[in-house]
């Protein structure tokens, strides 16, 4: 286990071909043992030989035929790999020991009959068709809208949809059902991260919720959406979370965007609005500016910097599976329900036309930018970015954190 | 020394009367909401020196303040061990563990724990004065987020909730010439002394500064009593405290380079000396 760890902090490092030698090693020294065989396979799948990480798979799985773990992973690699009749065959092959196994054995058949019916290329076909849309608007356009919206005193609002909501998006009573236990094990899954407990996921006022969610996509004036590249990356890695949640979003998004609904855009938006200073200039426009994060520091922070007029800033509970990252922050129990219904209120209590509201607060900031929109306000779901300027790297995305100081505004450039 | 003269008065009165619309607006949803005793739905910050403050000033009215978030200045244990073995505990820390233990029951029964937010900023006991450069700057961050701000008046009753008044002036003042927003300040009692003697449940008579009088009502003064009782470790201070009507106002803009008018100064005019000069230093010009 030692050696399995060791090639673990290799790989995870970089060094592949390190790792690659512990668990060659490992594998001529133990060849009965499962775990070389299925380090080696991950470290070859991740490196894009499929073939040999079948094969070193097949081997992990014979070392020991009732290892769950070296199921799942088998079962993804081939399904990943597009060999779904050979990923059927493993599962069909394994004899679960416990419910939990039965259970755990139910969800990847479902996840493979959701690749069958859902397969990449039709995914990345709504993928194809939402980028090539004349409503879909780049990191510019996104900026000029979101300007003239301020300007024009008209209500405007920018929401994304990532892996979170296209859980909440996806439904278990689709297809009879067909996808119950999959679809409610994601919602389980990012409702732990949300609130640090997966008790909501039946509970009607939350289900309510998820109806008031859905009607703020088709009332947004932008909605950003999973793209081609992460539909190849999810697909790639037969993720049984990230495949349903991105392309049941593509599902959704992609009939109202025919109909001539809102418009649309990446949902790495906020990124890319960063990036190109975008966010700071339109911050700095004049405009009253309105925050919604987690961190109480960054309203003043914002505040501090030239030409940013802070109108208002609301807290709300950080996502529970970052607390370790994010830090205390002297908030009181969870966003839902706990905060919702505060800051429900306090964006219910005045006009905010005119005001540039940023919200970073996840599944719930969507409603919150609909609320605002709602009452003549121009919300931009700007998501993680708040956690970066506030220097807190909650996303794998977000480690070099040097690129998301908040600094001057340069015209047309870069935000440091 | 740096005594604000008349010009530097009115820039103050000015950035803070720059208090928007919404300030204003809020002042008044306050008052009027406390003195209905309705529930509030704004975002209201109550700034305190010491756990028990808030008992003895609004602990009649907390459970109508329905996005209430508390900064809490001091941990209530002064440096002295001398304060710590008085009240029966081995150190310091063991007493400041037990003051917040007492508050979290307090709120417990005030707000049953409907409490948005609570902040310990964690400066010991009347060491205010010390570390009022640092307490501003989080007030900005902490009272930025919020609607309206209720803290003690200036009235030389405490030095540490003298420093606590200033601090709240001075955060607003900075943020009102960050020209964003600015919560609406506003004040509940603590005590002061008047003609040799001891007050207690009301304000230094301000007549520019009108109040509202809200008498308890039974469970409202059940609820106080049961939250001093909470208090364990100041059973014997707060024994000057009754049940009496709470107290609110709109915060009046205080001159600190000068004593609290119309008052004495309970701790003593050398110290309030050495308070004067902590404000002068920790006042940004």
């Amino acid at each position: 286990m030692a050696a399995v760890r060791l090639a673990e902090a290799l790989r995870n490092s970089g060094d592949i071909l390190g790792a690659g030698a512990v668990l060659a090693e490992l594998c001529r020294l133990f060849p009965h043992l499962p775990y070389g065989w299925r380090e080696r396979a991950v470290l070859r799948w991740r490196a894009g030989d499929a073939a040999g990480a079948a094969g070193d798979f097949a081997r992990a799985r014979a070392a020991d035929p009732g290892d769950l773990l070296t199921l799942v992973q088998a079962v993804r690699q081939l399904a990943g790999a597009g060999r779904l009749d050979a990923a059927e065959s493993c599962l069909a092959d394994f004899a679960p020991r416990d419910p939990a196994q039965v259970r755990r054995v139910a969800r990847l058949e479902q996840f493979l009959a959701y690749l069958r019916l859902h397969p990449e290329a039709e995914a990345m076909r709504l993928a194809m068709a939402v980028r090539a849309s004349p409503r879909h608007l780049d990191t510019a356009a996104v900026e000029a809208r979101i300007a003239a919206a301020l300007a024009e005193r008209r209500p405007f609002s920018l929401i994304r949809l990532g892996d979170g909501e296209g859980a909440w998006i996806s439904d278990p009573d689709e297809a009879d059902g067909r996808f119950r236990q999959l679809y409610r094990r994601n919602r389980k899954r990012i409702l732990r991260t949300w609130f640090g407990t997966d008790a909501l996921v039946d509970r009607p006022d939350f289900l309510a919720l998820r109806e008031r969610f859905l009607a703020t996509i088709p009332a947004a004036s932008v909605v950003g959406v999973t793209y081609p590249e992460r539909v190849r990356h999810e697909y790639g890695l037969a993720s049984p979370d990230g495949v349903p949640s991105c392309t049941n979003v593509l599902r959704h998004v992609a009939p109202l965007v025919g109909e001539g609904g809102p418009s649309v855009c990446t949902h790495d938006i906020h990124l890319d609005l960063h990036h190109a200073g975008a966010l700071r200039r339109l911050m700095a426009a004049g405009h009253p500016v309105g925050l919604i994060s987690c961190h109480p520091p960054l309203a003043a922070a914002l505040a501090r910097l030239p030409g940013i007029r802070v109108a208002a800033a609301v807290l709300v509970p950080e996502e529970k599976g970052f607390t370790a990252v994010i830090g205390t922050t002297g908030l009181a129990g969870t966003h839902y329900p706990d905060a919702f219904g505060r800051v429900t209120a306090r964006l219910r209590g005045r006009d905010w036309s005119g005001t540039l509201w940023l919200v970073a607060a996840g599944y719930l900031g969507k409603l919150y930018c609909h609320e605002i929109a709602a009452r003549g306000g121009v919300a931009v779901d700007i998501g993680s970015i708040a956690d970066a300027w506030s220097g807190k790297a909650t996303r794998p995305g977000l480690a070099d954190l040097s690129r998301y100081r908040l600094g001057a505004p340069r015209p047309g450039g870069d935000a440091r | 020394m740096t005594h604000p003269d008349g010009h530097a008065m009115a820039t103050l009165r000015k950035s803070l009367s720059a208090d928007s619309l919404s300030a204003t607006t809020s002042h008044e949803t306050v008052l009027h909401g406390l003195g209905m005793r309705r529930p509030l739905d704004l975002a209201v910050a109550v700034v305190t020196a010491h756990p028990d403050d808030e008992t003895i000033g609004l602990g009649g009215v907390m459970a109508h303040l329905r996005n209430l978030t508390l900064l809490q200045l001091t941990d209530g244990a002064p440096l002295d061990p001398a304060a710590a073995a008085g009240a029966g505990f081995p150190n310091r820390q063991a007493y400041a563990a037990a003051r917040r233990g007492e508050i979290v029951d307090a709120l417990a029964v005030l707000v049953e724990g409907r409490l948005s937010r609570q902040v310990f900023y964690e400066v010991p006991d009347g060491r205010l004065a010390d570390h009022l450069a640092g307490v501003v700057e989080r007030l900005v961050e902490d009272l930025i987020c919020v609607d309206a701000v209720l803290t003690h008046p200036y009235e030389g009753g405490h030095f540490d909730h003298d420093a606590a008044a200033f601090a709240v002036q001075e955060a607003c003042t900075r943020l009102a010439r960050l020209g964003g927003h600015v919560p609406a300040r506003l004040e509940f009692t603590s005590y002061h002394r008047v003609g040799g003697r001891l007050r207690t449940g009301r304000f230094l008579d301000d007549p520019c500064a009108p109040e509202v009088v809200v008498p308890l009502t039974p469970e409202a003064a059940r609820r106080k009593e049961a939250a001093f009782a909470c208090h364990r470790s100041q059973t014997g201070n707060l024994g000057l405290f009754g049940f009496g009507p709470e107290r609110f106002r709109a915060a009046p803009i205080y001159d600190f380079s000068r004593p609290p008018p119309g008052s004495e100064v309970m701790y003593g005019v050398e110290v309030w000396r050495g308070l004067s000069r902590a404000f002068a230093a920790a006042t940004q010009s």
